[in-house]
């Protein structure tokens, strides 16, 4: 699997012909995929579609899932793109919405499994990911991909996205007390893991 | 210092961002808690792989392809909507006029008055779309407003050529066909945007 900085966007000096200096360039190219324009949303799946792919693959733990993901995270960003308004960067308003393409597909999944089996308690649920390989060293991404569902989402969006536990709470639909518990939950698990 | 307390603190603990009361108040409870050090000892651990993390993982395969699969069917299927309702309205125009030989109604209505209920309906068809304008893709949304603007330009040049000619039959026609094209358009727009 390839990895890339995502410090920019777009490559140094790269332009669309014609384009007004004095903006940057990812609003010229977010303005022409609102207006329909097809090859500039290609540019932006482009731009963002690492950023995204190592966002789902992390909350999902399964690299299969995290394609099915980056997919629907860029055909429903097609779909709201009309909804963006520049307030904030692209990339923000898109991992935003990333993020609850990738938790709704998972509470809609939760909810067809409560068909099937009746309990009120929603970690029932949590299937944990792959156990890690004994004695061998792993590392954090591969530690990530065995924690439980709840860990593993408060982890990611806490310690590596950098949300606040007010926001981890607000978009996963949890009590603030829950996403601290699943931090320290998250942490000693990974620690142990890493450590073998 | 309890626990909960210990824990909100940690972080900034670590970090180096707390004066030096608060560090005294954590040090002391840590000297006494084996749950808190262990946590602290989880947060300490990972502070260095978490740095080391990619933000940014290529996926396995250009997801493109499917991505733009997904989102071309949903810009294309507008056009031939559009020119379908286009058609019937203007062959549904066209039957009324050959079977009875003139206009279906309002041969001699005033213009304001002839043209009252249409614009009613267009005004009440575009605060729907307005509202559900969110549900339409980009590309969907521009079709539309072109076709509109052609047919405003239709009205209103039907119109004032018939304030000029308030007699003709054919004028009068012209003016309430782009009024039930643009009702017509409207209403497939209304249907597209539930639809979705």
């Amino acid at each position: 699997m390839g990895v890339h900085a995502d410090a920019a966007p777009f490559p140094t000096g790269w332009a669309p012909a014609g384009s007004r200096p004095h903006l940057p360039v990812t609003d010229l190219v977010v303005r022409r995929a609102q207006a329909g324009d097809a090859a500039a949303f290609a540019d932006l799946y482009r731009a963002h579609a690492g950023r995204i792919y190592a966002l789902c693959l992390r909350l999902e733990g399964d690299a299969a899932r995290a394609e099915e993901l980056t997919q629907d995270v860029f055909v429903r960003a097609w779909e709201r793109l009309g909804t963006f308004r520049g307030g904030s960067a692209f990339g923000t308003w898109l991992h935003r919405l990333a993020v609850n393409v990738v938790l709704q597909s998972r509470r809609s999944l939760w909810r067809r499994a409560k068909r099937l089996v009746v309990t009120d308690d929603p970690s029932a649920y949590e299937r944990p990911g792959d156990p890690p390989s004994p004695g061998a060293r792993l590392d954090l991404d591969k530690a990530i991909a065995g924690l439980p569902a709840g860990a593993r989402t408060v982890f990611v969006l806490h310690d590596v996205e950098g949300y606040t536990h007010q926001e981890i709470a607000a978009t996963a639909g949890i009590a603030e007390g829950t996403s601290k518990a699943q931090l320290f939950r998250a942490r000693r698990l990974l620690r142990e893991a890493l450590d073998r | 210092m309890n626990c909960a307390e210990v824990r909100e603190r940690l972080d900034a603990f670590l970090e180096g961002r707390l004066d030096a009361a608060a560090r005294a108040g954590i040090e002391e409870h840590l000297a006494a808690c084996v749950e808190c050090r262990q946590d602290l000892d989880a947060a300490r651990f990972l502070l260095g792989p978490r740095a080391a993390l990619p933000r940014s993982l290529d996926p396995p395969t250009d997801l493109w392809p499917r991505i733009h699969e997904r989102i071309a069917p949903r810009r294309m299927r507008w056009l031939p909507l559009a020119a379908a309702a286009l058609l019937l309205v203007a062959t549904s125009s066209a039957v009324t006029l050959l079977i009875t030989g003139r206009a279906p109604a309002d041969e001699t209505a005033a213009v304001p008055a002839l043209e009252q209920s249409y614009i009613e309906q267009a005004a009440a068809l575009s605060g729907i779309v307005e509202r559900e304008r969110h549900h339409l893709a980009p590309g969907t949304i521009e079709t539309l407003e072109r076709n509109l603007r052609i047919i405003d330009r239709a009205i209103a040049d039907s119109r004032a050529a018939l304030e000029a000619d308030p007699g003709n039959p054919d004028l009068r026609m012209l003016l309430r066909t782009s009024h039930e094209q643009k009702v017509a358009l409207l209403e497939q727009a209304t249907r597209i945007a539930q639809e979705i």
